[in-house]
Parts: C-alpha cells; structure tokens; sequence
C-alpha cells in the first residue's frame, strides 16, 4: 500500500464546524491475535514486505447537507522486512477549503506483543495552493516500526457540510490485503433528485455487495492480492479491483437497469449531442465545397475530407494555456461546427465532430464512437460507467466498407487509429443502437521499424556506413506525437539518441536527414551515419561477428522469469532488418550461421545470412502479431524471445586470409 | 525504506528555480478563475534587456539568459531584502520546459513580498502576470518534512522567439550571512549582476570560483555592484563534479558592526564550528532510557571496538531515516533522547544518538559536516552549507586499527573513525563511496577545523566473481557462479536486493544475467550474508543457458568472459553526440576479479584463444587471459580503478582503456572437434 491516502473525495464545502470535539468515531483498535505477531510471512504470497491484515473503511455521506460527510478507516499492516518499514510514514492529503483531518491515533506492536502509541508529532504541510484552493497533507509516523511488527493506524476525516461527490473503493493494493471491509451510507436527502448508485470491478467471488435496510451498503474481502507492476502489464485500472459510488440524475440511468437500456441512453445522448454540434448544413456544405468534388469516389471523398480537417488547428496538440493567454489569444469555446470553421481551431473531439458533419454532408453514413482508450483501461459494457468511454472516433460506412478514424488523433494517417484506439470497446452515437461494438484490431504491419544498412567491417571489428530508418504507422504517429513540439534540433537529438539505444555502448549515430516528418502519409525517414567501434572481436585468425547490429529491447521486458501479470502488448508490430556488410580487405568468410525462422504464430522472427564476394547480407524479420497473452503463456514468449536474441548473435566467422595462408 | 544519502538541509534556500514545477502549474493553472490582469506592459529593465543583440550561438542553444541580476539590501538588524530580476530570450521550443516560469522557496523565515513575471512576443505584444496567478506547494516526500514551500509562476506564451522576465523581493533573517552568487547557467548569460548595500560599519568578502576574480564598483557608500558578462553555458553531464565544482560562483560573506551578531559571519572554518557547537551542544545527553539501551546493548563485551559497532549497528538498523526540518531544524538535530523514543530521525538526528551513546560507555565522537557531492566543499571557504552530517569517532588507543579504512589522524583528537550511521548497508570502518576523497568539518569544543576524508583503497571495494561451467558439443553452457564482494560493490548489491521483497529477489539475478546471456534458466540461487553488513556479502546461483557457444561445423565459438561488464556502463559517459568538455568521477577505487573455468566438450580442442590484454592508463588498469589445459578453458581477468576523478584533459586515454576492454569482454575462443 502506498503510504500516501488519497483522501478527500466527499466534496466542496459550504460552512467551517467550529469543533470537533463531539464528533463520533465508529472504530477503535482490535485485540491482536497472537498468531499474527507470530507471522514470519504471508503463507497466501510468500516474500513480500509487508501485508495488510485488517482495512476497515466506512464512509457516511447521509448527514452530508447538515452536518457534512465523514470517512473513516483503520489500516493494520504486518511489516515482514525492513523495506516494509516504510509503511510507518503515513501521508493523509486533503482539501483545506472541505475537509479537516479531526483524529488520527496510530500504535505500533511490537513482536514480542508490546505496544508502543503513537505520541508524535502530526505535520501539516501544502502540497499545492492555487488561487483560494489549497491541498494539503498531514503526514506522521509511528514510532519504533521494525520488522516482525504490526503497526495499525485510525484516521478519520470530516467534510464539510453541503455537497456529496461520487467515492472510489480503492479495493487492490499494493500490498495483499487479508481481511478489508466496507461500509458506505450514502447521502439520500435529496429524495428523488438525485440517486447514488454504484458499479463493482473485479471484485473477488465471495465478496459480495449487500444494500442493507438502511440504504447502506456494506461488503467484506479477503484475501486480495496486491498489484504488481511489471513491464508489458495492462494498464492498472483494468487489474485493480474496486467499487465505484456515483450519484446522479434519476432520468440517466443506473446499474440497475439492463446493459442494453444503459449504454441506449448514454448512445442516444451522445447523439444528440453531436446533431446540436453539427446542426449547421450551409457552413458544412460550403466547408465541403472546397474539399471535395462531385465526381471523387465515396472513399476519396473521405479522404480529401480527412486531410482537410487535419488542417483545422488542434487545440489539444498544443500546449496547455493559462485562462490569461486564452483571452489574450481570444480563443473561445466552439458552440458549433460553424463556430469551429470560421474561427480555425478546435479540440481534439470538436474536430472528430466537424468530421462527422462534413462526411454526412457529402452523403456517406457516418457517426462519433465512444471508446475505452486501453492504454488506460479495457471495456467493460456489463460494468455500467459511462466514464469508461473517456475517448472517441468516428465510424465511416463508405461504398461498402467501414472505416473507423480519428482526425482529432493529428499524427496519424487515414485509415490508421492510434493504438489505444484500435480493438477497444465502444458504443457508437446512435438514437437507434446501443450495441457494444470493437474497433478495428491493429496488425503487425501497422507498427513497423525497417532499417537498412550498408556498413563495412574493419579488420578491428569495427564497423561503419550508412543506416536508414522508416517508421512506419504506429510508430511514426506515435514518434510525431510525442515529437511535435520539437523544433528540427529536438528531433534529430531525440533520434539521434533513441537509435544509439539500439546499438552497443559506445557506438556513434549522427542523423544526416529526417524526411517526411510533415507528411503524415509517408513513414518517417531517418539517414545516418553509424560507427560501431568494437563490434566484431577477433579469435586467433578470425573475427567473429554477431549476425544483428541491434540489441533487442524485448531483453529487459522479458529479463525476469517469473510473471504475476497478463503481457500485455500495447500493439503488434514488425521489425525488418536488411544489413550489407563488406569485408575487410584480405577477409573472407569462413563459416555463417545457418538461417533460422522460429514461428510461434503470435511471434515469429526469421534470419539469415548470405554471402556474396565480399559482403555478407543479413535479412531479418521479427513480427509480434498477438496483443494479450496469458500468465501460462510468458515463459514461451520468455524463450522465444531468447531464441531470437541467441539467433542475433550468432557469429559470422571471418577469416584472414593472409594469416590463413601463413598457417 | 533504503536511503542512499541523508541530507543535512541546508536553510539557504535554494535558487530561484527556473521550472521543474510544470505539472503543478498545470494542476493549478486548470483550477485558477479566469483573472483579468491589468497593466500587461513589461518594465523598461526587460524592455532594454530584451532588446540586445545576440552572438552566434550553437544551433542546439535553448535559451539565452539576458539579465540576471541580484540586489541585496542588509539592514543593521540583521535582516535582509533581496530583488531578483531575470530575462532570458528562448531560442527553441525546450525552452518553454526549462524557462517557462519561475519558481521562488520560501519558508517561515523567509517572505515573498512581490512576484511578478512578463512576456514580450516577437511582435512586440507585451503580457503580465502576477503573485495572483502564482501556484504555492510544498516539497513533500515519503522521506522527509520540512516547511520549504515556492510560489510559481509560468510566463504567459513562454515560446521561442519570446523574451520572459521576472521580478520578486524576499525578505529574511537569515541564521548565517552568507551568500552565494551563481553567475552561470546551462544557457549562456549575457550579464550578470550581483548589487549590494551594506549597512554603515559592515565589512563584506567575496571568494571566486572558477572565475577571475572581479572587482567592484562602488556606487555609494558602502553599496558596491559586481557585473559580468558573456558567460558560456555550462552543460550537464553524466559523471561530471558538482556544479559548484566546475561553474563560475562568488560566495559573499557579510560581517556586521554589532560583535552580538558576528556569530552569524564565518570568517574561518572554526567559526562555523562555533556556530554549530551552539546549536547542538544540548542535544547528546544521553537519557536514562538511552543509558539503559547502551547497557543492555554492550552488557558482557569487553572490547571497545566490538561495543562501538554494536551502537552503530542499532542506530543504522533501528532508527529509521525520516526528515522532520522545520525552520531551524534543518540545521539542529533533534535531543538524542527524542530520537531515541521515536526511533526516527534525519542525519544529524542519528549521529546525535549515536554520539549520546558512545558518550554512554565512554568514547568521545563529534559531528562531522559533508557534503554526498565530492568537491562541493572548498577548503578555502569556510561554510556551513554542507547537506549531510556523520560521525568521527575518537579511538581508543587499544582499538587496532584491523579493517577499520575510514580513518583520519587529527593533530589534536588522534586517530578518528569516521562513520555514517544513516548509510545503512555501510558497516563500521568503511565510509560510503560518496564522501571518500572529499572533506568534512570537524565541529570540536575548539571550534570548526575542516579535514580530508580518505579515498579507500580498490582493495577495500572488491568483487570476485568465480565460476566453473560445462559446455556441451551443442554450446549449450552450465555452471555455478559464486561472487564475493566487500565494501562499495557489497553496499550497492545489498540495496539492490533488500530494495525488493524477498519473493523478488531473484530477478535481481535474473535482470543480472539477461545482460550477458541470450537464454538462460537460473536452476538456483542463495544469497548470503545479506542482513550483515559487516561481513563478506557472498551470492552462490546455478543457471544453464542453451547454445551459448556458436557452432560451425566442426567448431564452437565460445566467449570465455561469460558473465560480468567492466566497460558498458562507462562507455555510456561518452555517448553524448558532443565532446564531454567536464572531467569524470568515478564513484570509488575498485578491484573486480573474474575466474571462470570452462569445461569443453570431450574431443574439442582450442583452435584459437583470445589474444590476452594488458590495458593501463592512469586511472584503471585491466588483464586478461584465456588458457587451455586439460581439457578446460581457464579464463582470469582484473579490473581495478585506482583513481576516481578523471580531468578533461585525459578523457581521451580513459576512452581508448575503456573501448579496449569493451573489445576484449567480446572476445571468443575457437574450438575445434578434434575427434569425430
């Protein structure tokens, strides 16, 4: 668990309560069972550092109008090593204006069951103060926190009365958590105003949301396992169990009701909401007028009009602007299309929007799709949150093929969806559907990375020559996002540096020309100069030399081998290698490895070598074509990549024939 | 929680900050009504400064600092009113990242009175904001409290082309009148203005650094203005001394005419012992609670040197490091007794608990002031502002000295122990690679005398890594690996595993061996000695890795150095596409040894061996050797730094050394089936 509770989450408040002496405290702390101070480990996940043993939360928002809200939690963590020690510096933020951090007692129990409290000093300090909004923390540590302790603290924190804001059960840790319970009273005085509701995720099998009579909502969980970050894991929110609180508007509706009639609101809404947007046909008629002709096929017409929008100044490409340089700029919300189009700029939705309405009025079918972005998290249609839907596209049904495109996304070319984009979950605008419906997967040829080099070997097994670079798809969208607000210098830097991480320490790559960076159309072209110092090494007459100039970033990702978590590709791709290596005069070659395809199906790399008078060619093809692989599925993927890593390096032998001669 | 190093805070504030802050800005900036700011005209000093003309700069130049000026008013009470004014012209778009806004600490003895920022745009439009549209935060972190907080502003339309400027007054009271004038940057400064009005009968010095020594003009009485101008930039880069090591800096000391307020002036290194004895001579009686602690920790050993480690044992492993530095706590540990009840505490707090507790069975110690930055402390310039505070511990004469390496002859105390109770896996005798080779000021009850921390030799900072291996007709490899290591190695290899839950230390040695190892399978692992610091930390693992060796027909290709990188990481030190123009330190003297013995297959025999390399410069030396007899491959090879600070002048032979072992470490042997 990180020390830091991010607490605060009942809302703005309206009234300071003088005191808080009469306040009410729900919890105290519990007996320790002897058999927990006796705990050397955790028997469920052996190894770790520490473990919570008991978390009881309970949030009251019923008196949130009156005398406002209150959470409430107590946290018992054994501490197993010393690193666990660091549980015993806790970090409790909140909003000065709302909340107030009336109690907070802590106790630390030592082993051999002594117990020493915590009598320490509460710091208060300002995380951040802007305007007359200020975040704060209160941070505090237990005292005489060893390893074989348990160390429990009770903190309670009060809001201030007159609003209510939706709650997030937090219920993965960092930690494994053995016993947590829940209790939540939401606010119900609004009477049929407003409603709360609630959705649950990934929540264990036996822990069970009850409503009891009172309204409340109560739930016990055990035996939780804590989040393990690792490299290729999905994005956190999609492995994090946890129960989401929300009140709303009774007309929208809620997780009661059926997965069809809740995203069937949701997708007529959106709709609606794009028909006011886009409700103006002249502006969009004469805007089209200039992009397309009559003649042009559905698909041309799509595209001229893509290309055309990308035009339109993005202002979600730009960098954040301070509320002074938005009106020193002048720049103002759009309300419509017609707004957008005479004043030249827009979000990244606006213009997705404005794209909508131009391809509708050159008669093709046409409407916005929400959708999970799964760089963040993964769709769930059956856990009804709107907010899963945090991104949009915009579905195209052309001739007779759909086409699914984000002009709003800038860098990326016609046809191609960022990858956060592409095989996620969404539901499309729509008055008449509510259908889940996935975006196009993504396939390896949409992310590739070719290089080419002609290079020639000295006889001290340096190398040197030229390398080109093409990016492709993905990979020059992605590059010419993250890069756009470089100048020219920023860029070639950037490359200059991301390329030298491909190849041995020591090695130099000077960028000789960047082409096709403006021309999103086109794969991102980079030529260079290579200069690799010691690369191949010499053995008695020979010089040896691995088949691959480039080491494999997969290495580190795939570098443990023991896995907790799904890998996780955020998208297939292809790397595709053609290297010319010209001997050293007086060399030949002696001996080439044999080519090698090993082809798991979802990953597959092939090399090889071939020699002509005095060069050697090398081919290689590495293609990661599946996305998501399951826990039992790593160590395949673990040995295939070491596979192909052993297959790189496979010597080419060289020999001096001057020397051979003389043998 | 592990912590590298300590730090003894400072209560100078640092600098004004030029960013770093973006994330909040934006946070805030999302939040912030929209104001309407008035007067949006930028004063006439940015006006002027903006209108200079530029030299030819590199191509890669960010910004350029126009003005940066500093105007400091003392007052005879003592207290002190500083304006600071800025300008800088950005070049590039990475300029909005590292001058966008300016950033200003604070703390309760320190107020902003005013904060003002301006843009000038290429078109002349000028835009303003003020301390309204400021963000405040705080500097919380998981290890440490204290009541520094900023105010920060960004620069309206920060973008290349612009120039940004800024304006703030502080004012204070500070503990000690000294100053530092930091006259250069990252981006090359046009001029630099340092301003200062003294009060009648206060006296002033100024020390330079890396700097010819300038001379003021007077502009009245007892008001004096330092200026320099076209200042190059000075780039970061990896490895490199401290910035105060290698930029150009003043250091200005004011002395009041009230001699009740002279303890506040340093004129030598005694005087700032002085000060520091006042602040913390109550803090290291022992308590009864401590008292009975010692008792209970020394109880039935009579050895002096084995009761010291059993102290500083206890305060490294029990007393957990956690920073509590409001106001004046940045510099005065906390009562001795009041750690010991709470069992946490910053650096100063533990060498004040240790030095109550050797004073419980005898031994004498004193806090000893450094600085985790090597050359940060200048021997001709005595100052208190030093960021981390350890222990010199007074020997007695019947302790041998025996492995105890961090030892100091003093003239007057005698043989003193230097020791760092908050580097945690740093045992008693050895001293942290950091503060070797460096300087430390001795607080005695004569005042402050600055001394040299040793640099230990390579033989205190040893790996041995031995091996034996079986390689089959197929290159396939297997073998037992067993390391040894002492001192730095042993230290950082330690917080590298007890960094991770025990269920993870294993991929420590699994992240170890990808670097070296296309396919592998570690089949087992034992770490030994981890928990005890003071002994051999010892790593025993079995792995197998398919195909190791390369065949060819009738030959295998086979890399005798299996495991181990003596030059990757250091060869990294010169990837920078532009020359390194700053020396390279290296962290401590070393000796690394591999012995790795490589069983070939029955009927192979050796048809070529790597040739053996003898490699030397002045700073590093590096041999090895691959032989073959009975049917094994012995391979030995040594690497040992024996200096750690590389000039600039001899980077060039470090690099050829370094690419010399890189070709080596990739040498292979070629075996030949001998016999079908």
């Amino acid at each position: 668990m990180k020390p830091t509770a991010r607490i605060g989450c009942m809302l703005v408040a309206l009234l300071v309560l003088p005191t808080f002496a009469g306040l009410s405290r729900a919890m105290d702390f519990k007996p320790i069972p002897p058999e927990d101070l006796a705990l050397k480990d955790n028997p469920k996940q052996p190894g770790a550092d520490a473990m919570i043993l008991y978390r009881e939360v309970i949030v009251d928002a019923s008196k949130a109008s009156s005398t406002g809200g209150s959470i409430e939690e107590y946290i018992r963590i054994k501490v197993f090593t010393a690193a666990g020690v660091s549980h015993g510096h806790v970090t409790l933020e909140f909003s000065k204006e709302d909340d107030t951090i009336p109690y907070i007692a802590g106790r630390t129990i030592r082993p051999d069951g002594s117990i020493v409290k915590f009598d320490g000093q509460v710091v208060e300090t300002t995380i951040v103060k802007f305007g007359n909004r200020k975040v704060l923390a209160k941070t505090f540590t237990l005292p005489d926190v060893q390893p074989g302790c348990i160390l429990e603290y009770i903190y309670q924190l009060q809001t201030k009365p007159g609003y209510v804001q939706d709650l997030l059960w937090q219920v993965s840790q960092t930690v494994y958590t053995r016993e947590a319970h829940f209790t939540y009273i939401p606010f119900t005085g609004y009477g049929s105003g407003l409603v709360p509701m609630y959705s649950t995720y990934l929540l264990p099998p036996e822990a069970a949301l009850k409503q009891l009579a009172n309204n409340s909502y109560t739930m016990v969980a055990h035996d939780i396992p804590g989040v393990v970050e690792e490299p290729l894991m999905p994005p956190e929110r999609a492995i994090e169990a946890h129960v989401s609180f929300y009140y709303q508007d009774p007309s929208l509706p809620s997780a009661a009701d059926s997965t069809d009639h809740y995203w069937g609101v949701y997708a007529k809404r959106w709709d609606s909401e794009l028909e006011h947007f886009i409700d103006k046909k002249n502006a969009l008629n004469e805007e089209l007028s200039k992009l397309v002709t009559a003649s042009d096929s559905p698909e041309v017409k799509l595209r001229k009009i893509y290309a055309g929008v990308l035009q339109i100044r993005n202002l979600s490409m730009e960098d954040f602007k301070s509320a002074k340089e938005h009106k020193d700029e002048n720049l103002k919300e759009n309300a419509n299309v017609q707004d957008l189009l005479t004043r030249g700029y827009g979000t990244r939705h606006q213009i997705n929007d404005l794209f909508v309405g131009l391809v509708r009025a050159a008669g093709l079918e046409a409407t916005e799709m929400h959708v999970a972005p799964r760089d963040d998290e993964l769709f769930v249609p059956a856990r009804k949150e709107a907010s899963q839907l945090r991104a949009d596209v915009v579905w195209v049904h052309a001739g007779s093929q759909d086409y699914y495109l984000d002009p709003g996304a800038r860098y990326f070319p016609f046809g191609l969806l960022p990858w956060y984009e592409t095989e996620s979950g969404g539901i499309k605008a729509d008055k008449h559907s509510s259908a889940a419906v996935n975006t196009p997967n993504p396939t390896p040829s949409d992310a590739t990375v070719v290089r080419n080099a002609d290079l020639e070997v000295g006889s001290n097994g340096s190398i040197s020559g030229s390398l080109q670079v093409d990016f492709t798809g993905q990979r020059a969208g992605l590059l010419r996002t993250e890069k756009r607000k470089e100048d020219e210098t920023g860029r070639t830097k950037d490359l200059e540096d991301e390329i030298r991480s491909w190849l041995p320490a020591g090695s130099e790559f000077r960028i000789t020309e960047i082409a096709n960076w403006d021309d999103i159309g086109q794969p991102v072209h980079v030529e260079g100069a290579l200069t690799i110092p010691s690369f191949g090494s010499g053995a008695a007459r020979r010089l040896l030399m691995p088949l691959e100039i480039f080491q494999m970033s997969q290495t580190r990702e795939f570098a443990s081998e023991k896995r907790e978590n799904l890998v996780y590709f955020p998208y297939p791709y292809e790397e595709i290698d053609d290297l010319k290596l010209h001997l050293p005069v007086g060399y030949k070659v002696e001996s080439l490895p044999p080519s090698q395809n090993v082809d798991l199906k979802a990953v597959a790399c092939e090399i090889s070598a071939n020699a002509q008078s005095s060069s050697v060619e090398i081919k290689r093809h590495l293609a990661v074509r599946g996305l998501v692989f399951s826990k039992d599925e790593y160590s395949a993927l673990r040995s295939f990549f070491g596979m192909v890593r052993a297959n790189d390096n496979a010597h080419i032998v060289l020999q001096n024939q001057t020397s051979a001669q003389n043998n | 929680m592990t912590t590298l190093i300590s730090f003894f805070r400072t209560r100078r504030l640092p600098k004004t900050t030029k960013w770093g802050l973006a994330l909040w800005i934006s946070i805030a900036m999302a939040c912030l009504p929209r104001v309407a700011v008035a007067a949006d005209s930028a004063p006439e000093w940015l006006r002027t400064a903006a209108q200079q003309k530029l030299p030819e700069y590199e191509k890669d130049t960010v910004a350029v600092i126009l003005l940066d000026e500093t105007q400091t008013t003392v007052r005879d009470n003592g207290q002190i009113e500083t304006l600071h004014r800025g300008a800088f012209r950005l070049l590039r778009p990475e300029a909005k990242r590292e001058y966008g806004g300016v950033s200003v600490p604070f703390d309760k003895d320190e107020k902003v009175l005013s904060l003002k920022a301006w843009t000038i745009e290429p078109n002349g439009h000028e835009m303003a904001v003020g301390e309204k549209d400021a963000v405040e935060h705080g500097y919380l972190t998981d290890l440490e409290y204290a009541d520094v907080r900023a105010k920060s502003l960004a620069f309206p339309e920060a973008n290349p082309g612009s120039v940004v400027g800024f304006e703030y007054v502080e004012r204070e009271r500070p503990y000690v009148f000294e100053d530092d004038w930091w006259f250069q940057d990252p981006s090359p400064v046009l001029t630099a203005r340092f301003e200062l009005q003294l009060p009648p009968g206060w006296e002033f010095t100024t020390n330079w650094f890396n700097y010819p020594e300038q001379q003021p003009q007077t502009l009245g009485s007892n008001h004096y203005l330092w200026e320099v101008k076209n200042l190059p930039g000075v780039e970061t880069e990896p490895s490199m001394p401290p910035w105060r090591a290698v930029a150009g800096w003043a250091g200005i000391k004011y002395f009041p005419r009230d001699p009740a307020m002279r303890a506040k002036s340093s004129g030598s290194w005694q005087d700032v012992g002085f000060w520091y004895n006042g602040l913390s001579q109550t803090s290291r009686s022992p308590s009864p609670a401590i008292q009975q602690k010692v008792a209970e920790l020394t109880g039935g050993i009579s050895d002096p040197l084995a009761k010291i480690e059993a102290l500083a044992k206890y305060v490294q492993q029990n007393i957990h490091y956690f920073a509590v530095e409001i106001g004046i706590g940045g510099w005065q540990p906390h009562p001795a007794a009041e750690v010991f009840e709470h069992k946490y505490g910053d650096c100063k707090d533990k060498a004040t608990l240790l030095s109550a507790m050797l004073t419980g069975i005898g031994i004498r110690s004193y806090y000893l002031a450094v600085d985790h930055r090597r050359e940060f402390v200048h021997p001709g310039y005595p100052s208190i502002y030093m960021d981390h505070m350890i222990l010199a511990i007074q020997l007695p004469d019947s302790v041998p000295d025996g492995a105890l390496y961090a030892l100091v002859q003093d003239g007057k105390l005698g043989r003193l122990l230097i020791f760092d109770p908050t580097s945690e896996h740093t045992p008693l005798g050895y001293l942290p690679w950091y503060l070797q080779s460096s300087y430390g000021l001795l607080m005695t009850p004569e005042g402050g005398r600055l001394i040299s921390l040793p640099l230990l030799p390579a033989s205190t900072n040893r790996l041995l890594r031995t091996a034996k291996f079986d390689l089959t007709p197929t290159g396939d490899l297997s073998g037992e690996i067993r390391e040894l290591q002492w001192g730095g190695p042993a230290q950082r290899e330690r917080e590298e595993f007890l960094d991770r839950e025990p269920s993870k230390r294993v991929e420590v040695f699994d992240r170890f061996l990808a670097n070296f190892l296309d396919n592998f399978r570690l089949t087992s692992a034992s770490i030994g000695n981890l928990d005890q610091d003071d002994q051999t930390l010892s790593l025993t693992y079995k792995l197998v890795s398919p195909r190791y060796a390369n065949a060819a027909g009738d030959l295998l290709f086979v890399r005798p150095r299996v495991l181990g990188d003596k030059s990757t990481s250091l060869l990294r030190l010169f990837t920078e596409q532009k020359r390194r123009r700053y020396p390279i330190e290296f962290e401590e003297a070393t000796r690394q040894d591999d012995i790795f013995d490589i069983t070939v297959p029955a009927g192979f025999v050796p048809d070529g061996l790597p040739q053996p390399l003898q490699a030397d410069c002045d700073y590093a030396t590096y041999k090895s050797e691959t032989k073959f007899s009975d049917g094994v491959l012995h391979y030995k090879r040594t690497f040992e730094i024996k200096q750690v600070l590389v000039p600039q002048e001899r980077l060039s032979a470090i690099r050829d050394f370094l690419e010399q072992v890189a070709a080596d470490q990739q040498s292979a042997a070629v075996l030949r089936r001998a016999t079908p």
